[in-house]
């Protein structure tokens, strides 16, 4: 039986990879709960109840751990005022999606009179909103509590709507909505009880947040209803047909906006003495830009991930135009433009937004570009300074004496306890010092002529431009891309045991021709995405129950006690 | 009275702020601006040569309104105007007032109007290549002015016109409007200028060149200036496209012209278009990439009343209101106008039909950006 085991389970990973090699065998980290982010929460609403519903509200912070807030999602809790701030807005969603003005379009049953209960229609909304909601079907006890509680409010107060706002907003603070919680069975490799597979609705949520930073579309929750997405054929056809949709340019969007801190764009501001171009208008069309950049060479044309790096078109609005140099027809709105080539400007190194997040409000930073460069594109640790650095020599009163900032730098560097990470970061760092504080080329500082020129890691480069190119053919790079994808995908940071699967994922991503696409769909389909180890003590009961994290069930309560008490381990 | 007409005058006088620094284009820009053929610029002034201070040459005294003129007429209807006012009858109030020679010149017969005397030092060009005198004899005949360089033969018959007339003097409502940039900042029209080379370099060659009116406003950086190297679409109507014009760049100065030119004007309550008939441009290209200089021309005399006269706020027609606060009455400019022109005499009459006039500009390079529909017009032309 072991034996027969064995061979289905290889079968059924040849059906999944095709004819080529299959993924190394890897088990998949502890399950987590992860709190929904900002736009994971808004995009949640929207599909529920459509785009008319606004969202007004604050949404606690995120934590970004590792360099990704998609690892630090499974690491953080709902703190009273936060909590307060969700129910606030679920009401507030209730209250817009039960208004006589779209009630109609939203709700999927209208009652027989809007002044009395109608059993039937509450149940068939809650059932019907809360399986998009809770991305997964609603039991009989979620139901009807809620059902029970609305018909008794709508009796009181004589208002169908009235008891339905309370049913809805209930939902909206339901820790199953907050949080994608995993929930995991025991894979059936008896001779490996540790090793847990999720279930059918958890593996939906994980794919659906992974490709599309939404919740399980219909065809997903149906899908892993019949049980098909432990299944290698229901598996692969889901996750080709989602690679597929419109929804990847928003998961695309969501990792690269993860992976380039683009969070931080939020509270970005600049010395407008300094930068008088500069205005939130301008940031914010700069963050698009970069992100719709991305989108449109990596899902829309289907190109190579390295020329990223290299392409001199890019997305382009009104606003930016002065930044770039470049004229710019189209009044509101975006048009492609191509970037000068006497600006020596090309790939996403030169990009504006880069540019402005990775400065000083009244001034560029070589080191500051450097570590991002080095942390969030190279995949390497940048240690942090040390407390005793002299940074005078950076402070705008001395630029009559050090003109650049490769002057400043190398008095800096002088001091031995900064060189050994200046020798990190700066190269690559003054190879961008011609794009100022907000990304506008210049060739000199304080009257004196930048030198671009520099060295990354042993490949030489004069402008941006080369060095664009540098990476585009840096091995370091796309493996960088892979790991950082890997662990946004799984949420967690990968194990030891999962070495071997990065490389084969980097083979493969390097033989599709570094297709962002065919990375995702290879990482969504990997043993390591599907399955996970279970806590030591759970292991020894899991036979028969599902493993659940340790959030209370939803079922109960509308209101959560969400404090995460076990760590992953990495 | 006085409290109708400050009503009627807020909008137009407005609050002014400090006087916009200049601009500073990168050295992208200019670099860029040496390798391109074309180049583009948007202005970001706009002024008439309005003195600092008194040059003490209006020994006639200054020009009255029509509120001076009727202050006996103004005094009998006061309350009632305000009352009227106040209650909502603009229509009413005004009324009572005296016949408006602002809508109809010929209301009233000519009051009279102090024109600057003497050849006082302004800007501008020798538009007709002649040192003339007033009594020079010819009904075109006009003394000419000297520039601070000491050319002399400068046309400027605008600033004859207007030179004592309280607004057009030192910290007048027209002197501190160009001090702020108030027409090119404050939701008003920007005048772009391309240049294409057509031989040589850019800093020494020939070019060809247009002016237009924007589309809509310029757009202002952090701190309130025009954004250097920004798009600028040029007006829908190509009645605000001049047609090409010739120049060169000689020894960092662009010279260019003549070519007629109706370019839009707004500042508070005006809103209307010069009509420049003739106009020459001289500028010195600066090393930032910008330019400072001087179009010259001549200001269509008819156009010249129509700008001063058609002002409104909503449908309100306050060129009266306008000219009492200024300081002129429109009757008096009305007559006068064809006393000061000196320029295009008609070919029966032999009546001067404009006026020579000058504008000081500043300009930063900008991306002129033609209109689809513009362009779908000049084809089918």
């Amino acid at each position: 039986m072991r034996y027969m085991s064995r061979i289905l389970i290889g079968a059924s990973v040849l059906l999944l990879f095709g004819c080529g090699s299959a993924d190394p065998s890897a088990t998949g980290g502890p399950l987590a709960m992860r709190r929904l982010t900002g736009e994971q929460y808004r995009n949640a609403i929207e599909d529920a109840f459509g785009s008319q519903v606004e969202v007004a509200g604050r949404f606690e912070p995120d934590n970004r751990q590792e360099g990704l807030n998609a690892l630090g999602a499974s690491r953080v809790a709902v703190t009273r005022s936060g909590f307060e701030q969700y129910e606030a807005m679920a009401r507030s969603i209730a209250a817009q999606a039960t208004s006589p003005e779209l009630r109609a379009d939203i709700l999927p049953c209208q009652p027989r009179s809007a002044t009395a209960p109608d059993n039937a229609c509450m149940a068939q909304i809650i059932s019907e909103l809360g399986r998009t909601l809770l991305r997964r079907p609603l039991t009989e006890e979620d139901i009807q509590l809620r059902a029970e509680v609305a018909t008794r409010v709508a009796e009181e107060q004589q208002d169908f709507y009235a008891g339905l706002q309370l049913a809805l907003a209930s939902l909206m603070v339901a820790p199953d909505f907050l949080f994608r919680v995993e929930v995991a069975e025991p894979a059936p490799l008896p001779e490996q009880p540790e090793r847990l597979r999720l279930t059918n609705l958890s593996l939906a949520t994980k794919l659906s947040y992974f490709l599309w930073n939404r919740g399980p579309d219909e065809t997903l929750l149906a899908a892993a209803e019949r049980g098909e997405l432990t299944q290698p054929e229901g598996l692969t056809r889901e996750v080709d047909r989602m690679v597929g949709s419109e929804h990847l340019a928003d998961g695309v969007s969501a990792f690269f906006e993860d992976v380039f801190v683009f969070d931080q764009f939020d509270e970005l501001s600049k010395d407008v003495t300094q930068y008088p171009l500069f205005n939130n208008r301008v940031a914010a069309d700069a963050r698009e830009q970069t992100l719709r950049f991305v989108v449109d060479q990596l899902v829309t044309q289907q190109a190579d991930y390295r020329s990223l790096f290299t392409s001199n078109q890019l997305p382009m609005t009104r606003s930016l135009g002065p930044i770039y140099g470049i004229p710019v027809r189209t009044v509101e709105g975006w048009e492609t433009a191509t970037l000068p080539a006497k600006q020596s400007r090309s790939g996403l190194l030169s990009h504006a937004s880069f540019a402005m997040l990775h400065s000083h409000p009244g001034r560029s930073s070589p080191t500051l570009r450097g570590v991002f460069m080095r942390e969030a594109l190279l995949c390497q640790t940048v240690p942090e300074a040390p407390a005793d650095v002299d940074f005078t020599q950076f402070t705008q009163n001395v630029a009559a004496v050090h003109k650049t900032a490769r002057d400043r730098l190398a008095v800096h560097a002088t001091q031995a306890s900064c060189r050994k990470c200046h020798a990190l970061t700066d190269p690559i760092g003054l190879g961008l010092e011609s794009f100022d504080g907000i990304g506008k080329f210049r060739v000199s500082e304080n009257e004196s002529a930048i030198d671009t020129s520099g060295d990354f890691d042993g490949v030489a480069f004069s402008n941006a431009a080369e060095l664009g190119q540098a990476f585009a053919e840096s091995p370091l790079v796309s493996a960088c891309l892979v790991e950082n994808l890997y662990r946004y995908a799984v949420g967690r940071k990968q194990t030891n045991g999962e070495r071997r699967l990065l490389r084969y994922l980097e083979d493969t991503f390097a033989q599709s021709g570094y297709q962002l696409p065919a990375l995702m769909r290879n990482i969504a389909t990997s043993e390591a995405f599907r399955t996970a180890t279970a806590p030591a003590i759970e292991a020894r009961t899991a036979k028969q129950e599902p493993t659940r994290t340790n959030a209370q069930s939803d079922s109960d309560s509308t209101t959560l006690t969400l404090t995460l008490s076990r760590s992953e381990s990495t | 009275m006085k409290y109708l007409i400050f009503i009627a005058l807020v909008a137009l006088l407005g609050a002014c702020g400090d006087k916009s620094a200049s601009v500073a284009p990168t050295e992208a820009v200019v670099a860029a601006a040496a390798e391109d053929q074309i180049r583009g610029f948007v202005f970001t002034e706009w002024a008439y040569d309005i003195p600092k201070e008194d040059p003490g040459d209006c020994p006639k005294g200054m020009n009255i309104t029509d509120e001076d003129f009727f202050s006996d007429e103004y005094a009998e209807v006061r309350d009632e105007v305000k009352r009227r006012f106040d209650a909502g009858d603009h229509e009413g109030a005004l009324g009572l007032l005296p016949a408006d020679a602002c809508k109809d010149p010929s209301v009233w017969p000519d009051p009279g109007h102090v024109l600057l005397e003497g050849n006082a030092s302004v800007v501008g060009l020798d538009l007709d290549s002649e040192n003339t005198r007033a009594d020079g004899g010819g009904q075109c005949a006009h003394d000419d002015f000297i520039d601070a360089n000491g050319q002399t033969g400068i046309d400027n018959q605008h600033y004859r016109l207007m030179g004592c007339v309280k607004g057009f003097r030192p910290d007048g409502l027209f002197d501190r409007l160009f001090d702020t940039n108030n027409s090119i900042l404050e939701n008003g029209y920007a005048t772009l200028l391309e240049m294409k080379l057509v031989e040589g370099t850019t800093t020494d060659g020939r070019v060809e060149a247009r002016l237009f009116t924007s589309a809509g406003p310029i757009t202002k950086d952090a701190n309130g200036n025009v954004v250097p190297d920004m798009s600028q679409l040029v007006h829908d109507d190509t009645l605000f496209h001049s047609a090409v014009f010739r120049g060169e760049i000689k020894d960092g100065v662009f010279t260019a012209g003549p070519v007629d030119a109706k370019l839009k004007f707004k500042v508070q309550a005006i809103d209307n278009y010069y009509w420049f008939r003739d106009l020459r441009i001289r500028a010195e290209m600066l090393a930032d990439g910008s330019m400072k200089g001087v179009l010259a021309g001549y200001w269509d005399i008819k156009n010249a009343f129509n700008f001063l006269t058609e002002v409104y706020i909503g449908p309100l027609h306050l060129g009266r209101a306008a000219a009492n606060n200024i300081g002129y009455q429109c009757a008096g400019v009305y007559h006068a106008l064809p006393r000061v022109a000196d320029g295009h005499p008609d070919p029966k009459t032999g009546q001067c039909t404009s006026m020579s006039t000058v504008i000081k500009f500043a300009a930063v390079p900008a991306f002129v950006i033609m209109p689809e529909s513009s362009v779908q017009l000049a084809q089918q032309k």
